[in-house]
């Protein structure tokens, strides 16, 4: 996207290993979407992890039954739903929610991600073709209708698990928060396949390189190897590639709260959001649009702060 | 080739087999039954009903008979209904609309994708390439709501919700075929199905644009393409005979996740527009725990994408001489 050219030549005097990061924000700061992009990102990661500190604790659930449907302006800014709820404070609210599933979620896929990877590049030969054969596989199947059944069937694991506790005069809880570790958990389970296949192929280039020939014949223990020397070298296209899943993370934990699979009610997340509004959309249209562009536009900048990174910092890969 | 597709037939069934072991464990392993809800059967009738499903036997022995004799269970939910019936009765709706988007997806994609490549960094370009930006990040389950609200409630185009089938029975086929019906006959059966095939197909005809137009980017920019060119072929020429055949590859090897995903896809768009078709059954029949359906939709839709994956494969070979069947 950008022209590599304009890089202004390297200074007489040399640069202690930082000019990868250096060059990248070059790079980066001449890409106005991507730059918009972070400012609208973190404009709402404030918003929503900051916001509700100055708003009052039931700011999302306070229901005010006479003023159900009110239309956006006057009392409430941007309307307020079907059981007089304020429409901002849900979307902030909201957005927190699918904020944390993007990153967390995304988190999780990245750990496997890394860790499937390196070990199958690193090691190469019989075990990375049984590896990468079996993510082969695993692509091939139909994985949201696993993350559909997993959300369905271990719903009420969580009951289960503290009625187990219960039995043993524990006091230890986990089904408030049941739902939302087990999307961390399913989606993360779905999004590492493409991770592992580019960490791998990153692992294995350098491993043929001297620097890592030299620590296996200095002797180093292959884990501090893999772990050390290869996973800093291969933090760009993780980096890149990990802006990327967000929006997709976020896009699956929508999807399954739209199919009431997600977050329960009465914690709102954009999904859910978007749910309400289209079954209300005839009496009222604020209820569909702000949280649905809210949503399109968060994605957006996810995607152009992707893009951007890319080709900030692999210059050779980028295509478009 | 025949080797490669054997061999890939053959691996396919311990890998439906271990779905069908995952789905079939998760089902029942997980608390609730299918007639946990009926909150009036009692202890008697439940262990009657028990037994008439089966339920009553080692999990291992259930597990057996479901996969042998999959087709023909009965369904928890719908009674006297086999699972067999119930996929061969929805799936074909289902189909319809995965068929029109995909149709939509492939004809809008490649047109915008091959016209942004041809100018590349100009208006032309531009335009399509926005719009394919937008299309990508607009999920379906905003933009089939957007799209109901302005073009059936607010322009009364199209219906909103519901889905006619090919019935019309105002148009007899002596009508369609003598009377010059044929439009009127086609925009009834299809009027409904506009929204909900544009939703769901939007977003792939914009990844398909995308990657139609950087194939196309690094085909046009190729020698022979010069050399076509020089030897005075038309651009129209250029682009079908020459160019599109090596642009469309990525397109092609995007077509497997594509078809996954457009199942995915349907779950939304079937409830959002309240189509009968089987995805919204099967997140029913999740909901109700009718064990026996969840299994026979997962292995259709299994068999169906891994099917599809396999021709999809052998396209590729067959459209890039490069590659070869190992």
């Amino acid at each position: 996207m950008n022209d590599t050219s304009t890089r202004p030549d390297a200074p007489d005097t040399v640069e202690k290993g930082e000019s990868l990061w250096v060059g990248a924000w070059y790079r980066l700061r001449k890409n106005k979407m991507a730059l918009a992009g972070g400012v609208f990102i973190l404009l709402l990661a404030g918003l929503s992890f900051i916001g509700p500190f100055f708003l009052e604790g039931d700011y999302y659930t306070n229901t005010v039954l006479e003023d159900k449907l009110t239309a956006p302006g006057g009392e409430y800014t941007l309307g307020s739903d079907h059981l007089g709820r304020d429409q901002l404070g849900r979307i902030i609210k909201g957005g927190q929610i699918s904020l944390l599933v993007g990153l967390v979620a995304t988190f999780v896929s990245l750990t496997i991600g890394i860790g499937y990877g390196t070990i199958s590049g690193y090691f190469g030969g019989k075990i990375d073709s049984v590896m990468m054969r079996l993510v082969d596989i695993l692509y091939s199947l139909p994985f949201v209708i696993f993350v559909i059944l997993l959300m369905v069937f271990a719903k009420d694991l969580g009951d289960s698990i503290d009625e187990w506790f219960r039995a043993r005069g524990s006091e230890f809880s986990i089904s408030g928060q049941w739902n939302m570790l087990l999307l961390f958990v399913a989606i993360g389970a779905v999004e590492w396949l493409t991770m592992a296949r580019i960490v791998r192929g990153q692992v294995m280039s350098l491993r043929r390189q001297e620097f890592i020939e030299a620590c296996i014949s200095l002797g180093l223990p292959t884990h501090r190897i893999l772990f050390r020397h290869m996973v800093p070298n291969i933090l760009g296209p993780v980096i890149v590639y990990t802006t990327l899943t967000i929006p997709a993370v976020m896009l699956l934990e929508a999807f399954l709260s739209f199919l009431g699979l997600g977050v329960q009610p009465p914690t709102p997340s954009w999904g859910l959001l978007i749910k309400d509004g289209a079954d209300r959309m005839r009496e009222a249209w604020w209820m569909l649009v702000f949280p649905g562009a809210l949503f399109a536009i968060t994605l957006f900048s996810f995607n152009f702060v992707g893009d951007g990174l890319r080709d900030a910092l692999d210059p050779k890969t980028s295509k478009d | 080739m025949l080797k490669f597709i054997l061999r890939r037939i053959l691996e396919t069934i311990p890998v439906l087999l271990c779905v069908a072991a995952m789905t079939f464990f998760m089902c029942r392993l997980a608390p609730g039954g299918p007639f946990d809800e009926d909150k009036q059967v009692t202890a008697e009738v439940r262990e009657l009903l028990n037994k008439q499903f089966n339920l009553d036997q080692p999990l291992h022995k259930q597990f057996i008979q479901y996969i042998t004799h999959l087709p023909t269970l009965q369904s928890f939910k719908y009674p006297n209904r086999t699972v067999g019936e119930i996929i061969s009765q929805k799936f074909p709706v289902s189909a319809k609309l995965g068929f029109f988007a995909m149709t939509i997806a492939l004809g809008l994609g490649i047109l915008f994708g091959v016209i942004a490549s041809l100018r590349p960094n100009t208006y032309i370009d531009y335009i399509p390439s926005s719009l394919a930006m937008i299309g990508i990040c607009l999920p379906t389950f905003v933009m089939g709501p957007l799209l109901m609200l302005v073009f059936s409630l607010q322009l009364g185009w199209f219906p909103a919700t519901g889905w006619g089938g090919f019935d019309a029975p105002q148009f007899s086929v002596s009508d369609i075929v003598l009377h010059k019906q044929f439009i009127p006959y086609i925009t009834h059966i299809t009027s409904d199905m506009v929204l909900p095939s544009v939703t769901l197909g939007f977003f792939y005809a914009a990844y398909i644009s995308r990657l139609t137009r950087g194939g196309m980017l690094d085909i046009l920019t190729q020698d022979y393409i010069r050399t076509a060119k020089a030897k005075g072929a038309s651009g129209l020429r250029v682009i079908l005979k020459h160019s599109l055949r090596g642009g469309l590859l990525p397109v092609i090897s995007f077509m497997g996740p594509a078809v996954a995903g457009l199942i995915a896809g349907s779950f939304v768009i079937e409830t959002i527009f309240n189509i009968p078709g089987l995805g919204q059954d099967f997140v029913k029949s999740a909901f109700n725990r009718d064990y026996t359906l969840v299994l026979g939709v997962v292995m259709f839709y299994a068999t169906l994408i891994i099917f599809l994956n396999l021709i999809v494969d052998i396209l590729q070979v067959t459209l890039n001489p490069k590659l070869k069947f190992d």
